[in-house]
């Protein structure tokens, strides 16, 4: 075919050979970029998502309008059901919440007598989600929360109820939430009654494994998991899920968050205490140095 | 060959384009959060496979390059790999061209299948020279099946929407020469 062409196609013809010899050299390098320095690579592809996905906002409302439309439309179908349903969840709920309202009321006590102070720091935004990962591999979401939300990487997402996953890679506007179920995902939890301390690794499932749990022996299917804080990345005691035991006889973990319906997401503000390195420090304030001689004096 | 004008070529380019970002949207869209999803056929990569060999003025490398760029960026893929293999295999298409038009579709069909193959294994190659994390062999297995037996239906449907054919280019070559 190329030798049909004539002259001046051919000219075009090794001006674009040449294009093309560069334009692989630079992908390949790119590449190489990504492997070895992968923290840039993926700050350089969060900055051009963060351009792209919010402008496209417009484009995907309709389309995800109308996909959430059908199921919803499904669910109609079987709307009489579920009223029944629920009214019997109701009743059932009205006496959890008593339970629940007395147990409160005990705690305040018990916490009064104890003089505990809980955590102020915890508190959320909520955002949207933009978009999915887009392969079937990479277990992901954009939310359309990002820098200027003050938002930072590490930070839990949750969807109300359960975890979701943390914040991996945060550009102006949006950033990547990486769900508990993708394969480079591993969270310390903790496994509730028995307090055992595992690691939650996800493996492209709908149920991430408990791993390198103490005592195997403790830990039953139906236990409670929640994150430990430990590492000093997420903050303790967010609900996780349930234990599960996998058909492979893994220790898996149920998750609380509806992966199916993740419309909004809560980002968990989240400020770990600083680290005490000084003793003397610790009480009082600090008083400037002029103060201090004078005191010592 | 009826030339192309060169405002059907740029209308084709940009219909390409749209094309494939459409694709991508398609596949960004936060229909379904759970970890089961489908495996999808390499749509846009055979539909350039198409053209290429049909009438490769529709896809020149530097549009190829900047869609396969593109998609690795917003798909969370490792980022150039794609565009690499995608960019490399349609080059080497657009050099051995005249084979392919004169293949019957039979003939045409498997040796797209051999060039998605050995494309899926470069990749796979690359990802493990580099120690990266790879696809399960039977996701690879499946998404190769079904790009080739994909590949007919985006074929029909090229030549449809961007009005190609091998017949075209085959058999008026020889009577009245490209200007």
């Amino acid at each position: 075919m190329a030798t049909q062409k004539d002259d001046d196609v051919n000219f075009t013809g090794s001006l674009a050979r040449i294009g093309v010899a560069i334009f692989l050299v630079f992908a390949l390098a790119l590449f190489l970029l990504w492997r070895i320095d992968n923290p840039r690579a993926e700050r350089i592809r969060t900055a051009l998502i963060d351009r792209v996905i919010p402008n496209m906002d417009w484009a995907m409302a309709p389309v995800s309008k109308a996909s959430q439309m059908v199921q919803n439309f499904q669910s109609y179908d079987r709307i009489y059901s579920q009223n029944q349903e629920l009214r019997r969840e109701l009743q059932r709920m009205k006496a959890w919440r008593e339970a629940a309202l007395q147990l409160e009321q005990e705690n305040a006590r018990l916490l009064d007598l104890n003089k505990v102070k809980l955590s102020a720091k915890l508190s959320f935004i909520s955002g949207k989600v933009l978009t999915d990962s887009g392969s079937r591999f990479r277990q992901s979401a954009i939310i359309n929360l990002g820098q200027l939300d003050g938002v930072t990487e590490g930070w839990a997402a949750m969807d109300g109820l359960g975890l979701v996953g943390r914040i991996a890679g945060v550009g102006k506007s949006s950033s990547r939430v990486l769900f508990v179920t993708d394969t480079s995902s591993s969270i310390p939890v903790l496994i509730k009654p028995s307090n055992q301390r595992a690691i939650l690794s996800g493996d492209n499932t709908l149920t991430p494994t408990l791993q390198f749990i103490e005592s195997y022996q403790q830990v039953k299917p139906g236990d409670r998991i929640v994150t430990s804080g430990d590492g000093g990345v997420f903050p303790a005691e967010l609900l996780v899920g349930q234990v599960t035991l996998g058909a492979d006889s893994l220790f898996r973990a149920q998750l609380a968050a509806d992966f199916r319906r993740l419309e909004f997401l809560r980002v968990i503000r989240y400020a770990p205490s600083a680290p005490i390195n000084e003793p003397d420090r610790l009480i009082g304030p600090i008083l400037p140095d002029t103060f201090a001689s004078e005191v010592v004096e | 060959m009826k030339q192309a004008t060169p405002m059907q070529i740029v209308g084709n380019r940009a219909l390409f384009l749209g094309l494939s970002a459409l694709g991508i949207l398609f596949l960004l869209l936060p229909i379904s959060m759970l970890p089961d999803g489908i495996i999808w056929p390499e749509i846009t990569f055979l539909s350039a496979i198409a053209l290429v060999i049909r009438n490769p003025k529709y896809v020149p490398f530097w549009l190829l390059g900047f869609v396969f760029l593109a998609s690795d960026f917003l798909l969370a893929q490792p980022l150039g790999l794609g565009a690499f293999i995608a960019v490399l295999a349609c080059e080497y298409l657009r050099r051995n061209r005249s084979a392919f038009l004169e293949m019957l579709f039979f003939g045409e069909w498997f040796g797209i299948a051999v060039i998605l193959f050995i494309a899926g294994i470069l990749r796979r190659l690359l990802l493990a020279i580099t120690l990266a994390e790879t696809v399960p062999w039977w996701a690879f297995g499946m998404q190769l099946g079904l790009s080739i037996l994909c590949y007919p239906f985006v074929v029909g449907v090229i030549s449809v929407l961007f009005r190609v054919s091998k017949a075209q280019e085959t058999v008026s070559h020889p009577v009245r020469p490209a200007t």
